[in-house]
């Protein structure tokens, strides 16, 4: 049974991956708020991006031992129809909590940033109205789009980079490493967390035209979300020093600092743009894998009528589950978003990889 | 649903993002645009005056020939920043904008307070940005401050940011400070704050043709040069125009200056040496567990001016010895600026302590409660190297026989 017809090119894939690790650095960047001493917050990126590889390479390895199925599809076919569907579940369950805080946080900085008065259920509602429309157009309309934002949005990524020159300090990322390597620990977990929401290629992955490039394209991905965020971690440092862990949406702070020549100001904008190209693809990235893997679960023969209903609820959940700003902010720190994500991901990747061997074992005998 | 009415759907939708803007619609006409702030102690205990110059944008686009001054000057006083800004709403028929808002002055009398109270607001605020200046102003009130105009430019404070890059590229002896580097300043330990300082002056009357004034009232100017040092948020005293270049070779903040030396064997004749680079090295080191500080300037420079016959390719010891002369104009601007912090002020304006916590942190930490007193106890040597490049379009100075 193929729910989704559609079949997209490793560089799409990219394109999805990139586009939505941009949205949790461009707008919250959990790993800086917060954090002392601030400096060392790359060193804990790149300890994330290296323990994220691994992760990664389990993900599609599992992919490759079940091919031409999603995640929700081979753990039932692994675990049987029970358990694999219960595993189903903590997937879909995950990416729901995905959405709730990928749409408050873009709701949350559009409110804050430029229109204090507007409600956020008016962001929410409509983005996700437009996200959800995009994932009913189906995977590989949102991935071209993806695919021709990716180069917009990184243009505007490399501008907010090389701008704000005037102001940097790289003295600033001194002291390195004040309180010792085993302090990386807990920024790295929270940074950490940026990273699990790739479980979602557990449903894209079976839909590549090359299933040969999953690894390749994934991987390279994956690098340059981590430079992205390391890079924007050392910039935020250079030009805030000590304050920057007081900034709410950091890398927003950084584009606000540009001033060149006394007159090119201003240009907050293109922060803003990133923003909505941004989670837009992204939010309709999870509320697409969401309804397949709904379908999936309940044996359904379409999921597109699934995401009106995903995103509706994904609506009142969004405003619901956070009553403040400093509630979000706490939320995505490492002993909260960071630990859950960790436990739902093994949750979900050790009984299928427990399954794969037994099996495995079981056909060597 | 069609296909026709899930379009009709998205399009309604891709307007609504355009109609959520209802909300926080601000048209040019309804705002009074803010060109800078000034903060005083007001005269109720406990209250802050916050005085803007808001621009009249009517004022500025008429003919240059009318006599209304292009800004309105305007007083507000509130328990809090915040408060005070929106007591405006009571006096201004346009809401005050601050997005183009350049210049944080702040009066003496609230500074030696501490100015920790008063800056949270605008690194905040959306509108307010940390590139704003901020200005301590020396023995006045801010509000006094913004009675002042420039010339050449209507708006003033398009006249103090043309003289504030000016000094900063030509002369080294005013300070940028910008709110995002005045708070950094706060936080890194190991370093006070320095911030711009302004003092009013009067401007001489308009002289027309017939050598009469032209106006009744002169008004006043502003200078802006040297330094407000701090000690934590409050101020403690003032660096001049030199000490404030000395700070400036030690951070190695220099662009641009001007050195009038004397001629060697010949007094009162004058040498000038246009400075165009410069660049400092502070080295922090531990040397029988006391902390010392080597400072290395380098600087380049051109012979700009002489006042006396040399011939540099004949006298090349003249030269060098100029080169000297340079190395100890500067070494006198840096002790005298390094006396006034170790001993005046007893304010660690340099960042010294700063760069013990970034290269010595294990040391720095045993340190930092006794900086004060290390600080001030500070050994410092320092190391200038001075190099004369070129010497304009003529060689040697002129004779006259």
């Amino acid at each position: 049974m193929q729910l989704e017809k559609g079949r997209i090119s490793g560089r799409q894939m990219m394109a999805l991956i990139i586009l939505g690790r941009i949205v949790s650095i461009m707008i919250t960047f959990p790993l800086i708020t917060g954090l002392s001493p601030v400096q060392d917050a790359w060193l804990a990126g790149l300890v994330s991006l290296a323990v994220a590889i691994p992760f990664l390479l389990w993900i599609i390895k599992l992919a490759e031992w079940f091919p031409d199925k999603t995640i929700i599809e081979y753990a039932i076919e692994a675990l049987g129809p029970f358990f694999g569907r219960i595993i189903g579940a903590a997937v879909l369950s995950y990416l729901i909590w995905d959405i709730v805080v990928a749409t408050r946080s873009i709701g949350d900085s559009l409110t804050v940033a430029i229109m204090p008065d507007t409600p956020i259920l008016v962001f929410i509602i409509v983005l996700l109205a437009i996200a959800a429309n995009a994932a009913r157009c189906g995977l590989e309309v949102f991935s071209r789009m993806g695919e021709n934002s990716l180069f917009v949005v990184l243009a505007f990524v490399l501008l907010i980079w090389v701008l704000p020159y005037e102001k940097t300090d790289f003295l600033r990322l001194k002291p390195v490493l004040s309180q010792g390597p085993l302090w990386l620990i807990r920024p790295s977990i929270s940074s950490f967390s940026f990273y699990t929401e790739l479980i979602v290629l557990g449903l894209i992955v079976p839909y590549l035209n090359k299933r040969d490039e999953a690894l390749k394209y994934s991987l390279l991905g994956l690098l340059i979300s981590g430079v992205i965020l390391v890079v924007f971690a050392i910039l935020v440092v250079a030009v805030f020093g000590p304050t920057a862990n007081g900034l709410t949406m950091p890398p927003y702070s950084l584009t606000r600092m540009i001033t060149i020549a006394r007159f090119f100001e201003r240009v907050e904008a293109i922060s803003m743009g990133v923003w909505l190209l941004s989670s837009g693809i992204n939010l309709a990235t999870l509320l697409w894998a969401t309804a397949i893997g709904l379908a999936q679960i309940f044996n359904l023969k379409g999921y597109r009528f699934l995401v009106y209903p995903i995103a509706a609820l994904a609506v009142p959940l969004s405003v619901v589950a956070f009553e403040s700003i400093v509630e979000l902010e706490r939320f995505l720190e490492y002993d909260m978003w960071g630990y859950l994500s960790i436990i739902m991901v093994l949750v979900i990747l050790l009984p299928l990889t427990a399954a794969w061997l037994f099996r495995r074992l079981r056909s060597d005998a | 649903m069609s296909i026709r009415t899930r379009r009709l759907v998205l399009v309604v939708l891709i307007l609504m993002m355009f109609l959520t803007s209802c909300w926080n619609r601000r048209e040019i006409e309804t705002l009074g645009f803010v060109l800078a702030v000034g903060v005083d102690k007001a005269a109720e205990e406990g209250k802050i005056m916050l005085s803007v110059q808001i621009a009249k944008p009517f004022a500025l686009a008429g003919p240059s020939v009318v006599a209304e001054r292009p800004f309105w000057l305007v007083s507000s006083t509130g328990y809090t920043v915040f408060e005070a800004i929106r007591n405006f709403l009571s006096q201004s028929p346009r809401r005050p904008f601050w997005a183009h808002n350049r210049f944080i002055l702040i009066g003496e009398e609230l500074a030696r307070e501490g100015i920790m109270e008063i800056i949270d607001l605008f690194a905040r605020d959306g509108e307010s940005r940390r590139t704003v200046q901020v200005v301590i102003v020396k023995g006045a009130k801010a509000v006094d401050l913004l009675q002042a105009e420039f010339e050449l430019e209507r708006l003033p404070s398009e006249g103090a940011q043309g003289i504030l890059l000016g000094s900063l590229a030509g002369l080294g002896t005013t300070v940028g400070t910008e709110l995002n580097d005045l708070l950094q300043m706060l936080e890194l330990p190991g370093m006070e704050p320095v911030a711009l300082r302004a003092e009013i002056v009067d401007r001489p009357p308009d002289v027309d043709l017939r050598g009469q004034s032209k106006r009744d009232v002169i008004s006043t100017s502003a200078r802006l040069s040297g330094a407000a040092v701090f000690k934590k948020d409050k101020l403690v005293g003032w660096l001049g125009p030199k000490q404030t270049r000395g700070l400036l070779w030690i951070k190695g903040e220099i662009k641009g200056t001007v050195l009038v030396v004397e001629y060697p064997n010949e007094q009162d004749r004058l040498i000038t040496v246009e400075v165009i680079r410069a660049s400092s090295k502070v080295t922090p080191k531990i040397i029988d567990g006391k902390p010392q500080i080597k400072i290395e300037i380098n600087v380049e420079g051109n012979l700009g001016e002489t006042q006396v016959f040399f011939d540099p390719i004949t006298q090349l010891e003249k030269w060098a010895s100029i080169e000297r002369r340079v190395a100890e104009a500067i070494r006198g601007e840096v002790q005298s600026v390094l006396d006034a912090a170790q001993k005046e002020y007893k304010s660690d304006i340099f960042g010294f302590g700063t760069s013990f916590y970034r290269n010595y942190y294990k040391e720095w930490e045993r340190m930092q409660a006794d900086w004060d007193r290390l600080f001030q106890e500070l050994a410092v040597e320092i190391d200038i190297r001075t190099g004369l490049r070129r010497s304009g379009l003529a060689v040697r100075g002129f004779l006259d026989i």
